[in-house]
């Protein structure tokens, strides 16, 4: 386990080099809520409430969910699969660490980093764009979308990662990565709150995974999802995150014999 | 006709070169795709809630979605794997193969890298655009619809000219990664928001500093019938003056190109 602090802490700090890079995803921030402002702006005009929700929660939503959708997980997959067929993936094989951990250990790590300042651009948009910021006064209903925060990273990381190991098997696994991204956007709430869905569609995305990686979080921690979704959610979080890990594991067992890297 | 020669060798060359990454064939078509079904998706979602949005209904929302993906689709298969070479060309010195060779340099750029895998996108913008003038019911005659597709074109070139222009900065500066992200950022917006939406000072960051609050909308409103007089002469003054700046800035800029020589 220390050993996978050690790499998050170098991945917190080395993203000190990459300033630039920082800035975007924080303007990344500002560019969600800013669409939100003026698409839900549009959207409520001369209403009280579209869907359950109020302009100022619709705000509140897109603020919290912008700042869990800036934690970059998909670079997992397109590193991966650039390492595997530049035939640097070899450093991951011979380090005393396990590829997967490593990733996961190195998106945490980061990604802390880059909350700093996602968090400044949110507070930054909440104040820009005049948000009257709710958050759930239940102190467990913000401690599970703190712990559904990291389920959800880690889920997320290990479907990145098999991904990115398909790459040992195809040539090329740009077609994967584009194919998933926009439909991922949807699937985590991070283009329209999920709770504007049909009933039907909503029972059957409660039992993905994808619906606790930003929608449920953000829900919970503006208060407008009941603790008990929560608690159904994280469980289901955690069981994806665990068959996640086991196919990873599987498969990077399996295909790793196929690598002809550098230094192998 | 010397040209066209040209292009279709360049065309010809593409695609034996893409039969390589057989399964990345497809892969543009399959990513914007996906990318335009998922806005509908949404747009599907918020029509749930509402019967309209900035006096917007759903079939002119669905045109304007398929309007976009059509400018889209056209981009993608004929020059924006070309045009997007153009930063680490310039970065590289690979500009240099260009500039010597007996043909335009920015003629060949813009069609070497044609993507024939785009083109089924083609006929999903086409697909969409047709439900939405349906779900609209809006009556449909020969004029409207020649005008309509002239628009799509000017608005093409538009996109172009924007493509370029983006692409001409390294010319002056060092990274390239910044302006394809706040390309990326800035269509993702646009291609979400139809311009009639914008008010104050994002209508006039998307209307006339980088018109992409137009792209979409001006040929959505024609083949409604809401576009103002004012409109279509500020969609065609537009797509002139980035037509010309652009053509401008790239000589501008060639001008001042760093060989590897």
């Amino acid at each position: 386990m220390r050993k996978y602090m050690e790499v998050a802490k170098i991945f917190f700090k080395t993203q000190i080099v990459y300033r630039f890079d920082v800035s975007l995803t924080a303007l990344s921030v500002i560019w969600r809520v800013m669409f939100a402002y003026i698409m839900w702006g549009a959207i409520f005009d001369g209403r009280e409430t579209v869907g359950g929700f109020t302009f100022q929660a619709m705000l509140s939503y897109y603020v919290i969910s912008s700042f869990l959708a800036a934690i970059d997980t998909a670079g997992v997959s397109g590193e991966v699969s650039a390492r595997i067929r530049g035939g640097t993936f070899a450093k991951y094989m011979v380090i005393p660490t396990h590829p997967l951990k490593h990733f996961l250990a190195q998106t945490f790590g980061a990604a802390g980093y880059y909350a700093i300042f996602s968090i400044i651009a949110a507070i930054a948009c909440a104040l820009l764009f005049r948000v009257d910021m709710m958050f759930s006064e239940n102190p467990a209903q913000i401690a599970l979308a703190g712990v559904m925060i990291i389920a959800g990273t880690t889920f997320m990381v290990s479907y990145h990662f098999f991904i990115g190991i398909l790459a040992f098997k195809f040539q090329d696994v740009g077609f994967f990565l584009h194919l998933q991204g926009s439909v991922i956007e949807f699937a985590t709430g991070a283009a329209v709150p999920l709770a504007l869905l049909p009933v039907n569609a909503r029972a059957v995305l409660r039992f993905l995974p994808f619906t606790y990686v930003t929608y449920m979080p953000a829900m919970l921690i503006t208060g407008q999802a009941e603790a008990s979704e929560g608690v159904f959610g994280l469980s289901a979080l955690c069981c994806w995150a665990a068959v996640m890990a086991v196919i990873c594991c599987f498969t990077y067992n399996r295909l790793r014999v196929r690598f002809d890297g550098v230094g192998i | 006709m010397k040209n066209l020669r040209f292009i279709l060798l360049l065309l010809k060359l593409r695609l034996s070169h893409m039969m390589v990454f057989r399964l990345s064939f497809f892969g543009a078509f399959f990513a914007d795709g996906t990318l335009f079904l998922m806005q509908l998706l949404s747009f599907s979602v918020i029509y749930g809630q509402v019967d309209a949005i900035g006096g917007w209904s759903r079939g002119q929302m669905l045109v304007f979605v398929g309007t976009f993906s059509m400018i889209n689709a056209i981009n993608m298969t004929v020059y924006f794997f070309g045009l997007i070479n153009i930063p680490e060309l310039i970065r590289g010195g690979g500009l240099d193969l260009y500039i010597t060779k007996p043909v335009n340099p920015l003629f060949r750029l813009t069609f070497e890298n044609a993507d024939p895998g785009s083109v089924p996108l083609l006929c999903l913008s086409g697909a969409i655009i047709a439900y939405g003038l349906s779900v609209e019911g809006a009556p449909l005659t020969a004029p409207l619809i020649a005008g309509y597709v002239a628009f799509v074109l000017i608005m093409t070139l538009l996109y172009y000219d924007m493509e370029l222009i983006l692409r001409t900065i390294p010319f002056f500066v060092i990274s390239a990664a910044a302006i394809d992200r706040l390309e990326g950022d800035l269509l993702t917006l646009n291609f979400k928001i139809p311009g009639i939406i914008y008010k104050g000072g994002f209508k006039i960051l998307f209307y006339f500093i980088m018109p992409y609050g137009i792209m979409a909308t001006v040929p959505t409103q024609f083949v409604t019938k809401t576009l103002t007089p004012a409109g279509l002469v500020h969609a065609v003054c537009a797509a002139a003056l980035f037509t010309v700046f652009a053509l401008w800035f790239w000589r501008f800029g060639l001008k001042h190109y760093k060989s590897a020589m």
